[in-house]
């Protein structure tokens, strides 16, 4: 059992109140190594969410440099980031939250080079990714080392969240066999995107994590939360494996 | 026969104009599987989307019946 110190019993006491988390709870936070790949705006959101709940470990994967269009929502950023690695504007932000939080930074682009030495030394990864060819990358590196990936993904103004979790359910393949032809998929620069859409999605994914952690609730292992900001509506499919699935074979 | 197809993110564009609430009823052949309904309304096979009918997570080759409801959420790639 850890022992708290006074400051950090005054920093967790709302979770520690809570007969779900308590000092035991608190204490798997401290010790929970996370990685948060891409920092634009679901990765601010959720790595800012992480830092705040005492997560003792955050990786924090991204090769871009902040710009003025980030500012608009990616809240880990401020004007002073502007022509900073995303990577040192976040940690800045995460540490001046949160001094305790150890955060090693990858500044670079999640490959199938890096991946597995990568995702290899945490407990779960959180998907922060703008594009699709990464979230493939992701998926079958925490298949290969069994970590749970927390996905989210958002569009305009739809979002969605799920958890794959390795042998407990589906995994992205499951769901999207193939990237598809990049000719036919919009490229979401071009597409506009309300701000605080990945605001939402990002939070779930924290929430996701967290609980993952603590090992209680019900998670969304198994099923697709679909966002529509535009009607505030919330719909879940439970999604299934696909036996065929040529990373998890639905195992 | 009809069935009720309802498109997600950026598939909801390709519903005929004047569709309401991201929702269109398509008329197909009785026998018809969900890959009809999509080349129907124009949808490329080659995007594998997450098809549910009836709120059952199912694929391109379930055949439907009248009155069906057909949703398909796209890969979505943004953050």
């Amino acid at each position: 059992m850890a022992i708290f110190s006074q400051a950090q019993r005054d920093r967790y006491s709302r979770h520690i109140m809570l007969s779900e988390i308590g000092e035991a709870g608190q204490e798997k936070l401290l010790e929970a190594k996370v990685l948060v790949v891409g920092l634009g705006g679901l990765g601010s959101a959720a790595s800012y969410y992480l830092a705040a709940a005492g997560v003792g470990h955050l990786g924090l994967i991204d090769s871009d440099v902040v710009e003025i269009s980030n500012l608009q929502r990616q809240i880990l950023y401020s004007m002073r980031s502007i022509g900073m690695p995303k990577t040192v504007a976040a940690a800045e932000t995460l540490l001046s939250l949160n001094p305790e939080v150890k955060i090693a930074t990858y500044q670079e682009r999640l490959t199938s080079e890096n991946a597995v030495e990568i995702i290899q030394e945490y407990n779960i990864v959180v998907d922060g990714c703008d594009n699709l060819p990464t979230r493939y990358v992701m998926n079958d590196a925490c298949y290969m080392e069994n970590k749970p990936y927390v996905h989210g993904s958002i569009f305009q103004f739809a979002g969605c969240a799920t958890v794959f979790l390795p042998g407990g359910g589906p995994c992205y393949r499951c769901l999207y066999p193939a990237l598809p032809p990049e000719e036919i998929m919009p490229d979401p620069q071009d597409m506009g995107l309300l701000g605080v859409l990945p605001g939402v999605i990002g939070v779930i994914e924290a929430t996701e994590a967290i609980k993952l952690i603590l090992g209680i609730g019900r998670t969304l292992v198994g099923r697709l939360l679909i966002y529509d900001a535009l009607n505030m509506e919330f719909q879940e499919f439970n999604v299934r494996k696909n036996l065929d699935c040529s990373v998890c074979k639905g195992n | 026969m009809k069935v009720e197809v309802r498109l997600f993110a950026n598939l909801a564009k390709l519903l005929p104009p004047g569709s309401q609430n991201k929702r269109t009823t398509v008329a197909v052949n009785r026998g018809a599987i969900v890959d009809d309904v999509m080349d129907k309304l124009s949808i490329p096979l080659k995007i594998t989307n997450i098809i549910m009918v009836n709120g059952a997570h199912r694929d391109g080759k379930t055949e439907l019946k009248e009155g069906d409801v057909v949703s398909m959420f796209p890969p979505i790639a943004g953050g």
